[in-house]
Protein backbone atom coordinates (compact mmCIF):
# COMPACT_ATOMS: atom_id res chain seq x y z
CA UNK A 1 0.00 0.00 0.00
CA UNK A 2 0.94 3.46 -0.96
CA UNK A 3 -0.02 6.04 1.44
CA UNK A 4 1.95 8.61 0.19
CA UNK A 5 0.33 8.88 -3.34
CA UNK A 6 -2.99 7.52 -2.30
CA UNK A 7 -3.45 4.83 -4.71
CA UNK A 8 -3.90 1.36 -4.02
CA UNK A 9 -4.55 -1.04 -6.42
CA UNK A 10 -6.57 -3.76 -4.43
CA UNK A 11 -7.60 -7.35 -5.99
CA UNK A 12 -11.13 -7.80 -5.99
CA UNK A 13 -11.17 -11.24 -4.69
CA UNK A 14 -9.94 -9.93 -0.93
CA UNK A 15 -12.50 -7.41 -1.02
CA UNK A 16 -10.65 -4.20 -1.48
CA UNK A 17 -7.92 -5.14 1.07
CA UNK A 18 -4.44 -4.47 0.43
CA UNK A 19 -1.95 -7.37 0.40
CA UNK A 20 0.30 -6.03 3.29
CA UNK A 21 -1.98 -4.70 5.56
CA UNK A 22 -3.88 -8.29 5.29
CA UNK A 23 -0.69 -9.99 6.58
CA UNK A 24 -0.55 -7.27 8.56
CA UNK A 25 -1.72 -8.00 12.54
CA UNK A 26 -5.04 -6.11 13.48
CA UNK A 27 -3.61 -3.22 15.44
CA UNK A 28 -1.66 -1.99 12.42
CA UNK A 29 -4.51 -2.52 10.33
CA UNK A 30 -7.32 -1.23 12.36
CA UNK A 31 -6.62 2.45 12.10
CA UNK A 32 -5.70 2.45 7.86
CA UNK A 33 -9.25 0.90 7.69
CA UNK A 34 -10.82 3.18 10.07
CA UNK A 35 -9.16 6.11 7.99
CA UNK A 36 -10.16 4.57 4.56
CA UNK A 37 -13.55 4.02 5.47
CA UNK A 38 -13.86 7.56 7.29
CA UNK A 39 -12.18 9.02 4.34
CA UNK A 40 -15.04 7.63 2.06
CA UNK A 41 -17.76 8.83 3.78
CA UNK A 42 -16.34 12.19 3.94
CA UNK A 43 -16.01 11.99 -0.01
CA UNK A 44 -19.45 10.92 0.07
CA UNK A 45 -20.59 13.68 2.20
CA UNK A 46 -18.74 16.16 -0.04
CA UNK A 47 -19.92 14.90 -3.12
CA UNK A 48 -23.60 14.43 -2.28
CA UNK A 49 -23.78 18.09 -0.44
CA UNK A 50 -22.00 19.21 -3.51
CA UNK A 51 -24.68 17.43 -5.69
CA UNK A 52 -27.39 19.00 -3.30
CA UNK A 53 -26.10 22.38 -3.86
CA UNK A 54 -25.89 22.27 -7.64
CA UNK A 55 -22.89 23.53 -7.07
CA UNK A 56 -20.55 20.99 -10.09
CA UNK A 57 -17.39 23.30 -8.80
CA UNK A 58 -17.00 24.13 -5.35
CA UNK A 59 -15.38 27.90 -4.73
CA UNK A 60 -11.95 27.00 -4.15
CA UNK A 61 -10.96 28.25 -0.90
CA UNK A 62 -13.84 25.64 0.12
CA UNK A 63 -12.25 22.78 -1.77
CA UNK A 64 -8.48 23.61 -0.59
CA UNK A 65 -10.44 24.34 3.39
CA UNK A 66 -11.40 20.33 2.64
CA UNK A 67 -7.89 19.37 1.53
CA UNK A 68 -6.37 20.98 4.66
CA UNK A 69 -9.05 19.11 7.20
CA UNK A 70 -8.46 16.11 5.10
CA UNK A 71 -5.14 16.03 5.03
CA UNK A 72 -4.76 16.95 8.44
CA UNK A 73 -6.93 14.38 9.84
CA UNK A 74 -4.77 11.70 7.38
CA UNK A 75 -1.54 12.81 9.11
CA UNK A 76 -3.24 12.76 12.52
CA UNK A 77 -4.62 9.13 11.60
CA UNK A 78 -1.29 8.28 10.19
CA UNK A 79 0.35 9.33 13.58
CA UNK A 80 -2.00 7.68 15.53
CA UNK A 81 -2.02 4.37 13.46
CA UNK A 82 1.97 4.35 13.97
CA UNK A 83 1.87 5.13 17.44
CA UNK A 84 -0.40 2.56 18.28
CA UNK A 85 1.67 0.46 15.65
CA UNK A 86 4.86 1.28 18.19
CA UNK A 87 2.81 0.79 21.43
CA UNK A 88 1.98 -3.03 19.40
CA UNK A 89 4.99 -4.14 18.93
CA UNK A 90 6.87 -1.98 21.99
CA UNK A 91 6.56 -5.33 24.13
CA UNK A 92 8.61 -7.26 21.36
CA UNK A 93 11.09 -5.19 20.63
CA UNK A 94 11.83 -2.84 23.48
CA UNK A 95 15.83 -2.66 22.56
CA UNK A 96 15.21 -2.10 19.27
CA UNK A 97 15.16 1.66 19.91
CA UNK A 98 15.20 2.27 16.35
CA UNK A 99 12.27 4.85 15.82
CA UNK A 100 12.01 5.82 11.83
CA UNK A 101 9.48 8.40 12.34
CA UNK A 102 8.12 9.00 9.50
CA UNK A 103 6.03 11.31 10.59
CA UNK A 104 8.51 14.08 11.45
CA UNK A 105 9.12 14.13 7.74
CA UNK A 106 5.93 15.32 7.02
CA UNK A 107 4.88 17.13 9.55
CA UNK A 108 7.91 19.57 10.56
CA UNK A 109 7.81 21.66 7.57
CA UNK A 110 7.08 25.30 8.05
CA UNK A 111 4.43 24.96 4.59
CA UNK A 112 2.54 23.53 6.58
CA UNK A 113 -0.92 24.03 5.28
CA UNK A 114 0.17 23.33 1.68
CA UNK A 115 1.93 20.22 2.86
CA UNK A 116 -1.35 19.27 4.50
CA UNK A 117 -3.30 20.86 1.44
CA UNK A 118 -1.36 18.53 -1.27
CA UNK A 119 -1.90 15.32 1.05
CA UNK A 120 -5.47 16.23 1.50
CA UNK A 121 -5.85 16.37 -2.24
CA UNK A 122 -3.94 12.68 -2.54
CA UNK A 123 -6.34 11.53 -0.15
CA UNK A 124 -9.61 13.20 -1.89
CA UNK A 125 -8.54 11.86 -5.14
CA UNK A 126 -7.71 7.95 -3.24
CA UNK A 127 -11.01 8.17 -1.64
CA UNK A 128 -12.84 9.17 -4.90
CA UNK A 129 -10.99 6.06 -6.70
CA UNK A 130 -12.24 4.11 -3.87
CA UNK A 131 -15.89 5.43 -4.09
CA UNK A 132 -16.09 4.70 -7.49
CA UNK A 133 -15.00 1.41 -7.42
CA UNK A 134 -17.49 0.74 -4.37
CA UNK A 135 -20.17 2.38 -6.71
CA UNK A 136 -19.36 0.12 -9.72
CA UNK A 137 -19.11 -3.16 -7.16
CA UNK A 138 -22.25 -1.97 -5.15
CA UNK A 139 -24.67 -0.04 -7.56
CA UNK A 140 -25.71 -3.08 -9.85
CA UNK A 141 -25.72 -5.80 -6.98
CA UNK A 142 -27.91 -3.49 -4.89
CA UNK A 143 -29.68 -2.59 -8.36
CA UNK A 144 -30.40 -6.30 -9.21
CA UNK A 145 -31.50 -6.89 -5.57
CA UNK A 146 -33.76 -4.14 -5.24
CA UNK A 147 -35.30 -5.04 -9.18
CA UNK A 148 -35.56 -8.76 -7.42
CA UNK A 149 -38.18 -7.53 -4.56
CA UNK A 150 -39.85 -5.43 -6.76
CA UNK A 151 -42.78 -6.46 -8.92
CA UNK A 152 -42.18 -3.35 -11.96
CA UNK A 153 -44.86 -4.85 -13.82
CA UNK A 154 -47.32 -4.16 -11.04
CA UNK A 155 -45.33 -0.74 -9.89
CA UNK A 156 -45.55 0.06 -13.67
CA UNK A 157 -49.23 -0.95 -14.16
CA UNK A 158 -49.91 1.38 -10.82
CA UNK A 159 -48.12 3.98 -10.96
CA UNK A 160 -48.01 4.73 -14.85
CA UNK A 161 -49.99 6.27 -16.30
CA UNK A 162 -49.97 4.53 -19.67
CA UNK A 163 -52.98 6.19 -21.57
CA UNK A 164 -51.23 9.38 -21.07
CA UNK A 165 -47.82 8.29 -22.55
CA UNK A 166 -49.72 6.51 -25.29
CA UNK A 167 -51.28 9.57 -26.37
CA UNK A 168 -48.47 11.55 -26.46
CA UNK A 169 -47.09 9.06 -28.66
CA UNK A 170 -47.18 10.36 -32.62
CA UNK A 171 -48.27 6.49 -34.21
CA UNK A 172 -48.14 8.30 -37.57
CA UNK A 173 -44.50 8.89 -37.27
CA UNK A 174 -44.06 5.44 -35.88
CA UNK A 175 -45.65 4.12 -38.57
CA UNK A 176 -44.74 5.99 -40.78
CA UNK A 177 -40.58 5.07 -40.32
CA UNK A 178 -41.74 1.44 -40.22
CA UNK A 179 -41.22 -0.60 -43.81
CA UNK A 180 -44.00 -2.07 -44.67
CA UNK A 181 -43.42 -3.08 -47.65
CA UNK A 182 -40.32 -5.28 -45.79
CA UNK A 183 -42.39 -6.74 -43.40
CA UNK A 184 -45.22 -7.72 -45.83
CA UNK A 185 -42.36 -9.55 -47.79
CA UNK A 186 -41.34 -11.24 -44.83
CA UNK A 187 -44.26 -12.61 -44.32
CA UNK A 188 -45.34 -16.26 -44.65
CA UNK A 189 -48.98 -16.04 -46.00
CA UNK A 190 -49.26 -19.49 -46.64
CA UNK A 191 -48.88 -20.21 -42.86
CA UNK A 192 -50.71 -17.25 -42.13
CA UNK A 193 -53.61 -18.44 -44.01
CA UNK A 194 -52.97 -22.26 -42.89
CA UNK A 195 -53.88 -20.68 -39.53
CA UNK A 196 -57.15 -19.54 -40.10
CA UNK A 197 -60.08 -21.31 -38.75
CA UNK A 198 -62.29 -20.46 -41.41
CA UNK A 199 -64.85 -22.96 -40.28
CA UNK A 200 -65.31 -20.70 -37.06
CA UNK A 201 -65.35 -17.82 -39.23
CA UNK A 202 -68.24 -19.49 -41.17
CA UNK A 203 -69.88 -20.81 -38.47
CA UNK A 204 -70.05 -16.94 -37.07
CA UNK A 205 -71.60 -15.94 -40.36
CA UNK A 206 -75.38 -15.67 -40.74
CA UNK A 207 -75.33 -16.90 -44.44
CA UNK A 208 -79.18 -17.11 -44.81
CA UNK A 209 -79.44 -12.95 -44.10
CA UNK A 210 -76.38 -12.56 -46.08
CA UNK A 211 -77.85 -14.58 -49.00
CA UNK A 212 -81.04 -12.31 -48.58
CA UNK A 213 -79.18 -9.27 -48.79
CA UNK A 214 -77.51 -10.06 -51.88
CA UNK A 215 -80.28 -11.39 -53.67
CA UNK A 216 -82.28 -8.29 -52.66
CA UNK A 217 -79.36 -6.28 -54.43
CA UNK A 218 -79.13 -7.96 -57.69
CA UNK A 219 -82.86 -8.35 -58.03
CA UNK A 220 -82.60 -11.83 -58.72
CA UNK A 221 -86.61 -12.61 -59.25
CA UNK A 222 -86.63 -9.50 -61.63
CA UNK A 223 -83.74 -10.91 -63.87
CA UNK A 224 -85.43 -14.61 -64.08
CA UNK A 225 -88.52 -12.68 -64.94
CA UNK A 226 -86.61 -10.67 -67.91
CA UNK A 227 -84.81 -13.66 -68.97
CA UNK A 228 -87.77 -15.88 -68.96
CA UNK A 229 -89.63 -13.06 -71.23
CA UNK A 230 -86.74 -12.68 -73.35
CA UNK A 231 -86.85 -16.80 -74.39
CA UNK A 232 -90.82 -16.52 -74.67
CA UNK A 233 -90.48 -13.84 -77.18
CA UNK A 234 -87.40 -15.22 -79.23
CA UNK A 235 -89.78 -18.67 -79.25
CA UNK A 236 -92.51 -17.10 -80.32
CA UNK A 237 -90.75 -14.97 -82.67
CA UNK A 238 -89.58 -17.81 -84.39
CA UNK A 239 -93.02 -19.53 -84.80
CA UNK A 240 -94.45 -16.68 -86.11
CA UNK A 241 -91.62 -15.92 -88.84
CA UNK A 242 -92.05 -19.95 -89.83
CA UNK A 243 -95.52 -19.36 -90.34
CA UNK A 244 -94.80 -16.78 -92.36
CA UNK A 245 -92.20 -18.97 -94.85
CA UNK A 246 -95.10 -21.61 -94.23
CA UNK A 247 -97.74 -19.39 -95.93
CA UNK A 248 -95.22 -18.29 -98.52
CA UNK A 249 -94.31 -21.98 -99.25
CA UNK A 250 -97.84 -23.57 -99.85
CA UNK A 251 -98.83 -20.15 -101.78
CA UNK A 252 -95.97 -21.27 -104.39
CA UNK A 253 -97.35 -24.77 -104.07
CA UNK A 254 -100.74 -24.05 -104.53
CA UNK A 255 -100.14 -22.14 -107.69
CA UNK A 256 -97.78 -24.06 -109.20
CA UNK A 257 -100.28 -26.93 -108.92
CA UNK A 258 -102.88 -24.73 -110.10
CA UNK A 259 -100.62 -23.74 -112.84
CA UNK A 260 -101.04 -20.21 -111.88
CA UNK A 261 -98.72 -17.26 -112.29
CA UNK A 262 -95.79 -18.00 -109.91
CA UNK A 263 -95.89 -16.21 -106.60
CA UNK A 264 -92.95 -14.30 -106.05
CA UNK A 265 -90.61 -15.35 -103.08
CA UNK A 266 -90.41 -11.35 -102.28
CA UNK A 267 -92.40 -10.07 -99.76
CA UNK A 268 -94.26 -7.30 -101.77
CA UNK A 269 -95.97 -10.00 -104.49
CA UNK A 270 -96.40 -13.00 -101.86
CA UNK A 271 -99.97 -11.67 -100.16
CA UNK A 272 -101.94 -8.68 -100.72
CA UNK A 273 -101.45 -5.76 -97.86
CA UNK A 274 -104.21 -4.75 -95.87
CA UNK A 275 -107.01 -2.90 -97.90
CA UNK A 276 -105.67 -3.88 -100.87
CA UNK A 277 -108.80 -4.96 -103.63
CA UNK A 278 -109.64 -8.42 -102.97
CA UNK B 1 -99.51 -14.65 -74.26
CA UNK B 2 -98.30 -11.19 -75.05
CA UNK B 3 -95.13 -9.23 -76.67
CA UNK B 4 -96.18 -5.99 -74.40
CA UNK B 5 -92.90 -3.75 -74.83
CA UNK B 6 -91.42 -6.72 -77.66
CA UNK B 7 -90.42 -4.87 -81.32
CA UNK B 8 -91.28 -6.16 -84.21
CA UNK B 9 -88.00 -8.05 -85.98
CA UNK B 10 -86.72 -6.07 -88.74
CA UNK B 11 -87.27 -8.99 -91.32
CA UNK B 12 -90.82 -9.62 -89.92
CA UNK B 13 -91.62 -5.88 -90.67
CA UNK B 14 -92.77 -6.42 -94.38
CA UNK B 15 -95.17 -8.67 -93.52
CA UNK B 16 -97.15 -6.57 -91.32
CA UNK B 17 -100.96 -5.52 -92.32
CA UNK B 18 -100.65 -8.34 -95.00
CA UNK B 19 -103.11 -11.37 -95.66
CA UNK B 20 -102.07 -14.31 -93.81
CA UNK B 21 -101.47 -17.38 -95.52
CA UNK B 22 -103.64 -20.71 -94.45
CA UNK B 23 -100.87 -22.74 -92.41
CA UNK B 24 -100.34 -19.99 -89.93
CA UNK B 25 -103.88 -19.26 -89.97
CA UNK B 26 -104.22 -23.07 -89.41
CA UNK B 27 -101.89 -23.19 -86.78
CA UNK B 28 -104.13 -20.36 -85.21
CA UNK B 29 -107.41 -22.67 -85.10
CA UNK B 30 -105.62 -25.57 -83.88
CA UNK B 31 -104.46 -23.41 -80.52
CA UNK B 32 -107.82 -22.19 -80.77
CA UNK B 33 -109.25 -25.77 -81.03
CA UNK B 34 -107.08 -26.83 -78.00
CA UNK B 35 -108.64 -23.95 -75.99
CA UNK B 36 -112.59 -24.95 -77.16
CA UNK B 37 -111.70 -28.36 -75.65
CA UNK B 38 -110.47 -27.20 -72.33
CA UNK B 39 -113.56 -24.67 -71.77
CA UNK B 40 -115.59 -27.95 -72.87
CA UNK B 41 -113.78 -30.08 -70.21
CA UNK B 42 -114.11 -27.30 -67.96
CA UNK B 43 -117.33 -26.75 -68.14
CA UNK B 44 -118.19 -30.72 -68.06
CA UNK B 45 -116.47 -30.82 -64.88
CA UNK B 46 -117.90 -28.24 -63.48
CA UNK B 47 -121.31 -29.84 -64.36
CA UNK B 48 -119.80 -32.84 -62.76
CA UNK B 49 -119.05 -31.26 -59.35
CA UNK B 50 -122.82 -29.11 -59.19
CA UNK B 51 -123.91 -32.94 -59.75
CA UNK B 52 -121.63 -34.62 -57.28
CA UNK B 53 -122.41 -31.69 -54.55
CA UNK B 54 -126.23 -31.62 -55.58
CA UNK B 55 -126.78 -35.54 -54.71
CA UNK B 56 -123.25 -37.05 -53.64
CA UNK B 57 -124.56 -40.47 -52.81
CA UNK B 58 -126.53 -40.84 -55.98
CA UNK B 59 -123.30 -39.05 -58.16
CA UNK B 60 -122.57 -40.64 -61.55
CA UNK B 61 -120.27 -39.03 -63.70
CA UNK B 62 -122.93 -37.17 -66.58
CA UNK B 63 -123.31 -38.79 -69.76
CA UNK B 64 -124.35 -35.94 -72.29
CA UNK B 65 -125.91 -37.27 -75.81
CA UNK B 66 -124.14 -36.29 -78.66
CA UNK B 67 -126.44 -33.71 -79.66
CA UNK B 68 -125.55 -31.36 -76.56
CA UNK B 69 -122.26 -32.19 -76.12
CA UNK B 70 -122.31 -30.74 -80.47
CA UNK B 71 -124.96 -27.99 -79.15
CA UNK B 72 -122.34 -26.95 -76.38
CA UNK B 73 -119.29 -27.33 -78.37
CA UNK B 74 -121.16 -25.08 -81.03
CA UNK B 75 -122.68 -22.66 -78.32
CA UNK B 76 -118.82 -22.20 -76.46
CA UNK B 77 -117.18 -21.97 -79.87
CA UNK B 78 -119.01 -19.30 -81.45
CA UNK B 79 -119.29 -17.35 -77.87
CA UNK B 80 -115.81 -17.46 -77.79
CA UNK B 81 -114.95 -16.23 -81.22
CA UNK B 82 -117.36 -13.84 -81.27
CA UNK B 83 -115.49 -11.91 -78.15
CA UNK B 84 -112.09 -12.51 -78.81
CA UNK B 85 -112.80 -10.98 -82.27
CA UNK B 86 -115.12 -8.06 -80.69
CA UNK B 87 -112.80 -7.02 -78.05
CA UNK B 88 -109.39 -7.43 -79.46
CA UNK B 89 -109.88 -8.90 -83.40
CA UNK B 90 -107.55 -11.83 -82.50
CA UNK B 91 -108.08 -14.79 -80.28
CA UNK B 92 -105.67 -16.79 -78.27
CA UNK B 93 -104.16 -18.65 -81.54
CA UNK B 94 -104.07 -15.33 -83.44
CA UNK B 95 -102.50 -13.99 -80.75
CA UNK B 96 -99.29 -16.35 -79.95
CA UNK B 97 -99.39 -16.47 -84.17
CA UNK B 98 -99.54 -13.16 -84.58
CA UNK B 99 -102.45 -12.78 -86.40
CA UNK B 100 -105.78 -10.69 -86.53
CA UNK B 101 -109.03 -10.47 -87.82
CA UNK B 102 -110.18 -6.89 -89.32
CA UNK B 103 -113.17 -5.98 -91.42
CA UNK B 104 -113.09 -3.29 -94.33
CA UNK B 105 -110.41 -1.33 -94.81
CA UNK B 106 -108.80 -3.02 -91.65
CA UNK B 107 -111.46 -1.38 -88.99
CA UNK B 108 -112.49 -3.87 -85.83
CA UNK B 109 -114.81 -6.13 -86.23
CA UNK B 110 -118.35 -5.29 -84.51
CA UNK B 111 -120.25 -7.24 -82.66
CA UNK B 112 -122.80 -8.72 -85.42
CA UNK B 113 -120.28 -8.97 -87.85
CA UNK B 114 -117.82 -10.92 -85.36
CA UNK B 115 -120.85 -13.24 -84.32
CA UNK B 116 -121.75 -14.27 -87.68
CA UNK B 117 -118.23 -14.61 -88.59
CA UNK B 118 -118.08 -16.92 -85.57
CA UNK B 119 -121.18 -19.01 -86.42
CA UNK B 120 -119.88 -19.16 -89.71
CA UNK B 121 -116.66 -20.55 -88.73
CA UNK B 122 -118.12 -22.99 -86.38
CA UNK B 123 -120.46 -24.50 -89.04
CA UNK B 124 -118.12 -24.44 -91.72
CA UNK B 125 -114.71 -25.09 -89.90
CA UNK B 126 -113.02 -26.81 -93.25
CA UNK B 127 -113.86 -23.07 -95.08
CA UNK B 128 -110.20 -22.06 -93.48
CA UNK B 129 -109.10 -24.18 -96.10
CA UNK B 130 -110.11 -22.10 -99.37
CA UNK B 131 -107.58 -19.60 -97.83
CA UNK B 132 -104.55 -21.61 -99.40
CA UNK B 133 -107.08 -21.57 -102.72
CA UNK B 134 -107.80 -18.21 -102.93
CA UNK B 135 -105.29 -15.55 -104.69
CA UNK B 136 -106.11 -13.26 -101.63
CA UNK B 137 -105.74 -15.55 -98.84
CA UNK B 138 -109.56 -15.28 -97.74
CA UNK B 139 -111.39 -18.35 -95.99
CA UNK B 140 -114.93 -18.91 -96.83
CA UNK B 141 -116.11 -16.86 -93.81
CA UNK B 142 -113.58 -13.98 -95.14
CA UNK B 143 -115.49 -13.98 -98.44
CA UNK B 144 -118.96 -14.55 -96.80
CA UNK B 145 -118.45 -11.56 -94.59
CA UNK B 146 -116.09 -9.54 -96.03
CA UNK B 147 -113.20 -10.04 -93.62
CA UNK B 148 -109.45 -10.76 -93.66
CA UNK B 149 -106.87 -12.10 -91.28
CA UNK B 150 -103.53 -10.26 -91.59
CA UNK B 151 -100.51 -10.72 -89.73
CA UNK B 152 -100.13 -8.68 -86.95
CA UNK B 153 -97.47 -9.08 -84.28
CA UNK B 154 -98.22 -5.97 -82.10
CA UNK B 155 -100.05 -6.27 -79.18
CA UNK B 156 -103.61 -4.37 -78.64
CA UNK B 157 -101.61 -1.59 -77.25
CA UNK B 158 -98.47 -1.42 -79.81
CA UNK B 159 -97.73 1.22 -82.53
CA UNK B 160 -98.97 0.64 -86.01
CA UNK B 161 -97.55 -1.25 -88.41
CA UNK B 162 -93.98 0.16 -89.90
Amino acid sequence: MNRMSGVVVYPAKFGGQPEQERTAGLPAQDPAVLWRFARLVLEAIVRSVAAAEGALSPPPARLVAVDVLIGGAAVAGELVGQFANRLAHAGRSIGGGVLSIAAGERTGAPPALSRLAERGRRERAAAGADLERLAATLVPAVTAAVLDRLDLTALVRDRVKLDALVAEVDVDAVVARVDLDAVAARLDVDTVANRIDLDAIVDRLDLVALASRTIEGIDLAGIIRESTGSVTDDVVRGVRMQGIQADQAVARLVARLLRRKPVPSDVDGAVPRLGAPS
Amino acid sequence: MTLSGSRVPKQARPFQGRHAGVATRVVAGGLDALVLLALLAGSYAVWAAVVFLWNPPAFRLPAPSRALVLGAAYLVCITYLTVCWRISGRTYGDQVIGLRVVGRGGRPLGLAAALARAAVCAAFPLGLLWTAVSRENLSVADVLMRTSVVYDWQSINGAAWP
